[in-house]
């Protein structure tokens, strides 16, 4: 078993609405281990965006801790926020958000310039080879209102991990993305996995969910179910697919 | 809908264009109806003085011997003249105001009941009747306070061969014809006793040219001759010869204008930027609107869908900003009364007159009428695009495309992040900002202009070029002509001791040519004139007169004129054009033998201009140790103190403080509003940096360097503009000072100064108004 690389106590984040209070997240306590491609699933509405930006330190949450390398998150300040995403974390993005202005190159390198760890050249080198590793060298001059769904969306993904960080963090990657490239940008993602990257990721598509080593069940803000599965394997998909269909259903998804 | 509760909705939610517009307007409609007031007023002051002093038509200054009972009777009996006035008065050459030599000439007169207004010590205002005078006491007119720095209760000291005199200064009076700074001479007044005792003591001194008993004749027109003052003038010359006999003559019209010129022109250099900042205005809102439609695509569709015709939303649009306009002008009208009073006396140290502080409302009313009529066609235009928004393509969400070209387009280069992102934020939406690189261009053009105008003032080649003469060291012999050993001696003790540029021995008188009273410059060495076309005066029948002359009397080099003075009459060729400022740049010169022809003889000033101005002390002293020690000697390094134009320097000054200050405020109101409109339209990019690591602190940095970009790029062509036009602009504006041909001087400080102003604006003021980076959220990118 690997160790933990991020851990959350007692997490509740509320929102302001209508006068009252919404509690989204209601004292969750989690952890993520280091190298799991752990997936969140639950019902729309059932506060798994809110709990990834939380973790993430996107947003920061009502009170609770979030624990990273002996750091608590919601302590943080805007600074040690920016630094800990350009650094230590990536994020996709379910509506892909690249920088309209950029070229998909830049797009990927800007966050590699930005982190400082590398020299220029290196990050353009490095820049090139995500892009042609995600099968979108031919369009990279292109800007991303000139280029598809799907090839935005792998190029988001190359733009998460082009700073090689310690956690990838996934808003339903395949949201907005057609069957074929679904199937493209979770074979890239399990591909990283594989190589080491540890990935939490939130989605309500059976398809994704079948990519985890690890499965959350989160109901109206709290963790409900926890189940751990083989890595993925192509030829067993199947018989994976009846094992989490099952458990979905113990969950009443 | 009814259109006044969507007009009340949007101008809360666009609060603040809409304030911008009013502000922008506020400054607008203020500094119009101050700089038309005070133009007026002053101009409306000058003439009230004149009246109440019941200055003549024409006046002329004639020495007592050449003026005969009957040279005198003869302008009376003109049937063109009303009545004639005189008064007698000495000429005083060789005055120390504080020790300090003042060089123009004055005319000491008895006080007498025509000054009828005196200044309060702290000239704030005038007091309730004129003091008397105590016979060691002397009044003297603004101009002089103003040129020599002097007040009341400072000493003052005349020498002339009878001796000297010492006076206190008792007070300033109104002198409106000849008190103003930029006239060069002055009447002064003394106790009718000092004035017996000093005009007996002058009677006896030997040249009548430079000191002694004068009088002065005021020719008034009759009620109903319809000349003008120039016409009545030449014609009372023709018919008496008055004018030929005296050494001095001005007209009415005239000395108001030398009175008023200094004002006009700084007046009509506001205008002219007032003018800029009106149509700074109408562009901006030409802008807004366009980038409104854009962003509001859909909005606009749907009022569409829900039956409003592109007209009622036309109507919305020119409703909207024309309130705005209308708030803003009234609040600036108000606001021009204060600034009226506050500016309204900067013009009194030259014109040696309080100004009124009135409000020209009218005027003020038609132009702001003309910019509210200007701002409808504008708005009218810019919302031509509403025609073609389909509510269909609207509603289908079809709105705008990224703007991407690769021309221009630079790449995002990781060694230059922060600076290649913002040229990149700026590259691919250049169109939004053209609008403020334009106006920034037009600022700089401006700055650069006044800048110019000032630095040549304060620079001697500068003025030198356009004609002025302006000597380090200057000589001049108490009352008489310089001998030929003299003018030797002079010249080489002078060459031993430095370089020298320039080395001029001098008179002026004025004679008439072709009818008119001109000054006339003297040169015993006519290659010293600073030529521009033809060939400077040698022959005896040659002259020179400057392209302002030239214009004036339809005179070209080639042409024969008639030159008089008191008895003599000759022709002259006019063999080319030189610069001269004497005057106003109304003047002639000719050389040694044209000088002999018309009975002028000798030279009564030397001056030298020094290659190295420091020099000139060294120079100075060695002229004291060996010229006769009555030769009055001026050895100055200081340019200030050869040039009689500090009170210009500091009426520049205002300009350009004003100007700068203009200019600021308008920065920051065109990147506050531009930067509020780029900050909506980026929100979602402006998420996205921040979750891949940017801080709000970078992220207004990166706005501060684009708008930084914008400026580099607009004062860039802002400097471009300048160097095409700036000298063609001022030459244009003070050709009536008699500078036709201004020579601009960039120095350091002229164009660094504004460039930092404006450079430093619009960093700071982009990098405030991108504050609100702070409250951009990245959560705001999850709910779509
Ligand atoms: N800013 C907010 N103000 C008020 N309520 C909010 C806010 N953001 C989210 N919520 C509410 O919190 C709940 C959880 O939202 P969240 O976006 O985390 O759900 P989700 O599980 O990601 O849903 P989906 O699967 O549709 O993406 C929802 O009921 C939502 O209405
Ligand atoms: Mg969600």
């Amino acid at each position: 078993m690997s160790s933990n690389i991020l851990t959350a106590h007692d997490l509740c984040k509320s929102f302001a609405h209508n006068g009252g209070q919404v509690h989204v997240l209601q004292h969750v306590d989690l952890e993520i281990r280091e190298k799991d491609f752990t997936v969140v699933m639950g019902a729309s509405g059932s506060g798994k965006s809110t709990l990834l930006y939380a973790l993430s330190g996107m947003d920061k949450a009502t009170s609770g801790q979030v624990m990273f390398e002996g750091k608590d998150l919601v302590k943080m300040k805007e600074k040690e926020l920016a630094s800990l995403r350009s650094h230590d974390f990536g994020f996709i993005f379910q509506q892909m958000h690249l920088i309209s202005n950029l070229t998909l190159l830049e797009n990927v390198a800007v966050p590699g310039y930005l982190n400082n760890e590398k020299g220029a050249s290196e990050v353009k080198a490095r820049a090139e080879k995500l892009l042609e590793q995600m099968g979108i060298t031919d369009v990279k001059t292109h800007i991303p209102s000139q280029v598809s769904g799907g090839e935005q969306q792998r190029c988001a993904i190359a733009r998460a991990i082009i700073h090689e960080p310690k956690l990838l963090f996934a808003d339903e990657p395949t949201g907005a993305l057609n069957r074929k490239n679904t199937r493209e940008v979770l074979d890239l993602m399990t591909d990283l996995n594989r190589n080491g990257q540890s990935i939490l990721m939130v989605t309500h598509d059976l398809r994704a969910a079948l990519r985890a080593s690890r499965l959350l069940y989160l109901e109206d803000g709290n963790v409900i179910g926890e189940m751990t599965l083989p890595p993925y394997d192509k030829e067993e998909e199947k018989s994976r697919e009846t094992q989490v269909n099952a458990w979905l259903s113990s969950m009443k998804w | 809908m009814d259109i006044l509760t969507l007009l009340r909705a949007n101008i809360k939610r666009k609060k603040g264009t809409f304030l911008g517009i009013v502000l922008l307007m506020i400054l607008v409609s203020m500094f119009l109806t101050t700089v038309y007031s005070v133009k007026k007023n002053v101009a409306k002051s000058i003439d009230e003085a004149y009246e109440e002093a019941h200055a003549a038509n024409l006046m002329m200054n004639i020495t007592n011997e050449r003026l005969t009972d009957e040279l005198l009777q003869s302008v009376k009996d003109h049937p063109l003249v009303d009545h004639v006035a005189t008064s007698d008065a000495v000429l005083m050459r060789r005055h120390f105001v504080k020790d300090k030599e003042d060089n123009q000439s004055w005319l000491i007169v008895p006080l007498n009941e025509v000054v009828t207004k005196q200044f309060t010590d702290d000239f704030s205002g005038y007091l309730d009747e004129v003091r008397p005078i105590s016979p060691e006491g002397i009044y003297l007119v603004q101009g002089i306070a103003t040129n020599d720095g002097c007040k009341v209760g400072d000493d003052l000291r005349f020498e002339t061969r009878s001796g000297e005199y010492t006076l206190k200064i008792e007070g300033f009076v109104v002198e409106p014809v000849d008190g103003c700074a930029m006239v060069g001479w002055k009447t002064v007044y003394v106790a009718p006793e000092t004035f017996e005792k000093l005009a007996a003591d002058v009677d006896v001194v030997d040249n009548p040219d430079l000191a002694g008993r004068v009088t002065i004749v005021y020719i008034y027109k009759n009620a109903d001759c319809e000349l003008s003052d120039g016409e009545f003038g030449r014609t009372i010359n023709r018919d008496t010869c008055i004018q030929d006999y005296a050494y001095a003559s001005a007209t009415m019209t005239q000395m108001k204008r030398y009175t008023n010129l200094f004002s006009e022109i700084v007046c009509s250099i506001m205008i002219g930027f007032a003018m800029v900042l009106a149509g700074v205005v109408l562009i901006i809102m030409a802008h807004n609107i366009t980038v409104t439609i854009e962003m509001s695509y859909t909005e606009l569709g749907i009022l569409k869908a829900e039956g409003f015709t592109k007209g009622r939303i036309r109507v919305l649009f020119v409703l909207q900003y024309l309130l705005a306009e209308i708030v803003g002008a009234i609040i600036g009208t108000i606001l021009s009364i204060p600034m009226i009073s506050l500016f309204g006396g900067i013009f009194q140290p030259i014109t040696a007159i309080i100004a009124k502080k009135d409000v020209d409302l009218q005027t003020s009313l038609v132009l702001l009428l003309v910019i509210l009529i200007l701002s409808v066609l504008v708005i009218l235009l810019a919302t031509r695009k509403i025609a073609k928004v389909s509510p269909v393509k609207a509603l289908t969400g079809e709105s705008r495309d990224v703007y991407f070209e690769s021309f221009l387009t630079a790449p995002v280069s990781g060694k230059n992040l922060a600076m290649s992102l913002s040229y990149r934020q700026f590259s691919s939406n250049k169109r939004r900002y053209f609008v403020a690189i334009f106006i920034t261009a037009l600022l700089m053009f401006f700055m650069l202009t006044v800048n110019l105008m000032g630095s040549c003032m304060e620079s001697k080649s500068a003025l030198q070029a356009m004609g002025s003469i302006l000597c380090e060291v200057q000589v001049r012999p108490q009352d008489r002509n310089f001998t030929e050993e003299e003018m030797d001696e002079i010249e080489s003790i002078v060459k031993a001791e430095a370089d020298v540029d320039q080395s001029i021995f001098f008179r002026n008188e004025y004679v008439t040519l072709n009818g008119d009273t001109i000054y006339c410059q003297f040169y015993r060495d006519p290659e010293m004139i600073n030529m521009v076309s033809g060939r400077a005066p040698v022959y005896d029948n040659e002259l020179v007169i400057t392209d302002i002359l030239a214009e004036d009397m339809g005179l070209k080099t080639g042409d024969k004129v008639e030159v008089s003075r008191r008895e003599f009459s000759e022709e002259f060729i006019i063999s080319g054009i030189f610069c001269s400022m004497n005057d106003t740049g109304m003047t002639m010169a000719m050389g040694d033998a044209g000088a002999k022809k018309i009975g002028v003889s000798g030279y009564v000033w030397y001056g030298a201009s020094l290659r190295d101005s420091k020099d000139a002390e060294k120079v100075g002293n060695s002229l004291k140790e060996k010229l006769d020690p009555e030769m009055k000697i001026v050895a100055d390094a200081d340019f200030s103190a050869i040039s009689d134009i500090k009170s210009i320097t500091t009426a520049v000054d205002a300009m350009r403080y004003t100007i700068y200050a203009f200019s600021i405020i308008f920065v920051l109101v065109v990147v506050s509003m531009i930067c509020s409109k780029s900050f909506t339209q980026e929100r979602r990019d402006l998420g996205i940096y921040k979750a891949i690591g940017f801080t709000s602190r970078k992220l207004r940095l990166l706005f501060a360097l684009r708008f930084l970009i914008i400026a580099v790029i607009g004062s860039a062509i802002g400097i471009v503009l300048s160097r095409l036009f700036s000298s063609k602009a001022l030459s244009m504006i003070l050709r009536s000072v008699g500078i036709s041909n201004f020579i601009s001087k960039y120095q350091a400080d002229t164009v660094l100064v504004p460039v930092i102003i404006l450079l430093g604006c619009f960093f700071l003021f982009a990098y405030i108004a991108a504050r609100k980076v702070k409250k951009v959220e990245i959560r705001e990118l999850v709910i779509e």
